[in-house]
């Protein structure tokens, strides 16, 4: 066997297309680290900027990659059951703003598809482009399997959310400010519900029951959504 | 123990596809199983091993969809010329989203 066609045959196997997104997850990881934890640098921007070098300096192609990943996708599942431990965990911290912190995650599930569907139509997104943001502030294992099953773009899903999750973790304590919302569990529960994992990030930045009630408006916006959104779809597109 | 814990997440969201597809629902059966596993846990102390694994999952969570991810690069042509309204639902819905929900948490929970 030739060198070459050696290198196919490691490029085209799962264990170096999950190597090369564990490696560039973990130099991902790193930079995250080095800048002090920061939205803007989310291991998966770092990651997703090495990966896609990869594929364009290199004769290796996405599909390759994709398919040789399945892997890591399967983990999907289990790391969403899974969610349900811290959400047990933080049940203790909604005492005192039980209801407010449930009506503005079932309001939020529905203002948050809302306005991104309305800001995508001004610009002129086709139907296919707005059923895939349906699901946009919903935390990633969820938007996953809820945008697959309502027939939008997975890959789009996937970097629509982390991106809504940067800018909602940045753009949050501003808003909070305009809008003179000075209660930090508060805060933090929205920080869950419109910014998910990196909402939650950001919340922990703030104070630790604030990161604990965004994992916690995170986890009950997951679900909701999952639940509510293809009625949503119905709806918006009949 | 990882496997006693992963055991434990693959039963609850085996248990959670079986319900999607007995009763046709249109929701992903991991979600099913989160809310299985969530109900069993207000009665159940949490064990250790499941703990330790779910701990791990979920701040590492994003290593699982960066495969997926990095399709935004490779999307088809039709959509990716779509960048503007994208933009436009990340950053100007979000703020808005986060403004109207600011406004509706301060009125609901003044004293």
């Amino acid at each position: 066997m030739s060198f070459d066609s050696a290198v196919d045959a490691l490029f085209s196997s799962p264990l170096f297309n999950v190597t090369l997104t564990l490696l560039a997850f973990q130099v991902g990881l790193i930079c995250y680290e080095k800048v002090g934890r920061k939205a803007w640098m989310h291991p998966v921007v770092m990651g997703t900027v090495i990966i896609v070098g990869f594929i364009l300096l290199t004769p290796h192609e996405y599909p390759t990659y994709f398919k040789n990943n399945e892997l890591l996708l399967f983990f999907l599942g289990p790391a969403t059951v899974a969610l349900a431990v811290p959400l047990r965990n933080e049940l203790k911290t909604l005492r005192g703003i039980a209801v407010p912190a449930l009506v503005i995650i079932a309001l939020g599930s529905v203002i948050a598809p809302l306005t991104a569907l309305g800001a995508a139509w001004l610009f002129g997104a086709d139907e296919q482009v707005l059923v895939s943001l349906l699901a946009k502030s919903v935390t990633s294992p969820i938007a996953i399997g809820v945008t697959e099953n309502l027939g939008g773009l997975v890959s789009l899903i996937t970097a629509v959310t982390l991106f809504t999750g940067i800018a909602g973790a940045l753009m949050g304590p501003t808003i909070f400010k305009i809008a003179g919302l000075t209660d930090d569990r508060l805060q933090g529960i929205l920080l869950g519900v419109l910014a998910h994992g990196v909402g939650t990030a950001r919340g922990f930045e703030i104070s630790v029951r604030c990161g604990a009630l965004a994992g916690l408006g995170m986890g009950l916006t997951g679900t909701f959504s999952a639940f509510m959104l293809p009625y949503l779809k119905i709806v918006l597109f009949g | 123990m990882l496997i006693k814990g992963f055991l434990f997440l693959f039963i609850f969201q085996a248990l959670g596809e079986l319900l999607v597809r007995w009763f046709n629902l249109i929701i992903p059966g991991s979600v099913i199983g989160l809310l299985l596993l969530f109900i069993y846990l207000l009665f159940m102390p949490t064990p250790e091993p499941l703990q330790k694994v779910a701990d791990g999952l979920v701040r590492s969570l994003s290593l699982f969809f960066l495969p997926a991810g990095v399709g935004l690069f490779f999307l088809p042509e039709n959509i990716l010329s779509q960048w503007p309204a994208l933009l436009a639902a990340m950053v100007l819905g979000t703020a808005v989203a986060l403004f109207i929900c600011a406004l509706i948490l301060r009125w609901i929970s003044r004293p």
